[in-house]
């Protein structure tokens, strides 16, 4: 199955949750916004989120600066 | 809603914007009847509240308890070096007014918070948050929801910017449920660095948000009914590339500021 994180190909060999690829890529997630296929994912549902071939991971950094 | 008729001075200030049809006299009137409150009167202030004072939007209140300091300058372009040490609003607020004496403008040097931001949010059609905290961000996306104020939230920080256009009577998510840690403060302009012209980028941006929602925010190409502003989209914008991503933002259920009672 392959997903793109932040528009970077990614092979992953088994099944997994949007928590879990977070996870095994090392992803810091204090805050960021993760958006699959274009829409913003709740943390709540991270854990509950399969992911399919071809999903789009999109992860964006706050910035508070004004 | 009964319009005053335009002067012959106001007439020739805003003839670019009478000219286009998609804002026309009628969308002047409704400019110069608005009242837009601009909280943060730095790098995405600035711009922001200078394209609305020239654009003709009536009453802007703009809030900062900062004074000017010789690295604002940079970027906080109403400012120039014989303001340094004085506050920031009522600076801006004297640059606007020389360059349009026909709006009003009133400076609040106090610092937001839950309390001011509820009588200033109340006064207002609309609010742009130009904050350079997180903190601040929480409460004026509280005041706006609770209040039904629409709000134009933008950040900056280095090449990339951001920018979100909340309205409480859509469906879409609010700031909270965009970052729902209020924990820590990531890094500011103050000590993460920011290119001016990306914070002038998304200020304008802003200002141009505020200019589609007050004068009126569809248009009707073919009979169908189009918002001029991208409601509930996370708008950001990469100077390094040059691109902008949108992301939509649902509404999160759990959330305590908008979730509840609005719900759906
Ligand atoms: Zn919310």
């Amino acid at each position: 199955m392959r997903i793109k994180i932040n528009d970077q190909g990614l092979e992953l060999t088994e099944q997994s949750s949007l928590a879990e690829l977070l996870s095994a890529q090392n992803i810091d997630t204090t805050a960021i916004a993760v958006a699959l296929n274009g829409k913003i994912m709740h943390r709540g549902h991270w854990q509950q989120t399969k992911l399919n071939d071809g999903d789009t991971i999109t992860l964006v950094q706050a910035v508070a600066g004004g | 809603m009964v319009h005053n008729k335009l002067n012959d001075e106001q007439l020739l200030r805003y003839s670019s914007n009478i000219l286009m049809k998609e804002i026309g006299e009628a969308g002047q009137q409704r400019l110069l009847k608005s009242h837009v409150l601009i909280i943060g009167l730095g790098g995405l202030g600035c711009p922001a509240s200078q394209y609305l004072a020239s654009s003709g939007v009536g009453q802007l209140t703009l809030v900062d308890h900062d004074t000017v300091s010789l690295s604002n300058l940079q970027r906080q372009t109403l400012y120039s070096v014989t303001n340094i040490g004085l506050h920031k609003a009522k600076q801006a607020a004297d640059c606007l007014l020389r360059s349009n004496p026909d709006i009003n403008v009133t400076a609040v040097t106090e610092k937001a918070s839950q309390q001011n931001l509820e009588t200033l949010v109340a006064a207002a059609d609309l609010v742009l948050d130009c904050t350079d905290n997180r903190k601040t961000r929480y409460l004026i996306n509280q005041s706006c929801y609770r209040l039904k104020t629409p709000l134009i939230s933008a950040a900056a920080r280095g090449f990339n910017g951001q920018l979100i256009a909340l309205n409480p009577e859509h469906d879409h998510g609010c700031y909270q449920c965009l970052y729902p840690d209020s924990v820590t403060e990531p890094l500011n302009c103050s000590n993460a660095g920011i290119a001016a012209p990306v914070v002038g980028i998304i200020g304008a941006s802003q200002a141009l948000n505020a200019i589609n929602y007050l004068t009126l925010d569809t248009i009707t190409p073919n009979a169908l009914t189009i918002d001029k502003l991208p409601w509930g989209y996370l708008q950001s914008f990469n100077g390094l590339t040059q691109h902008w991503q949108t992301l939509y933002l649902p509404r999160d259920t759990s959330c305590p500021v908008c979730g509840g009672e609005h719900a759906h």
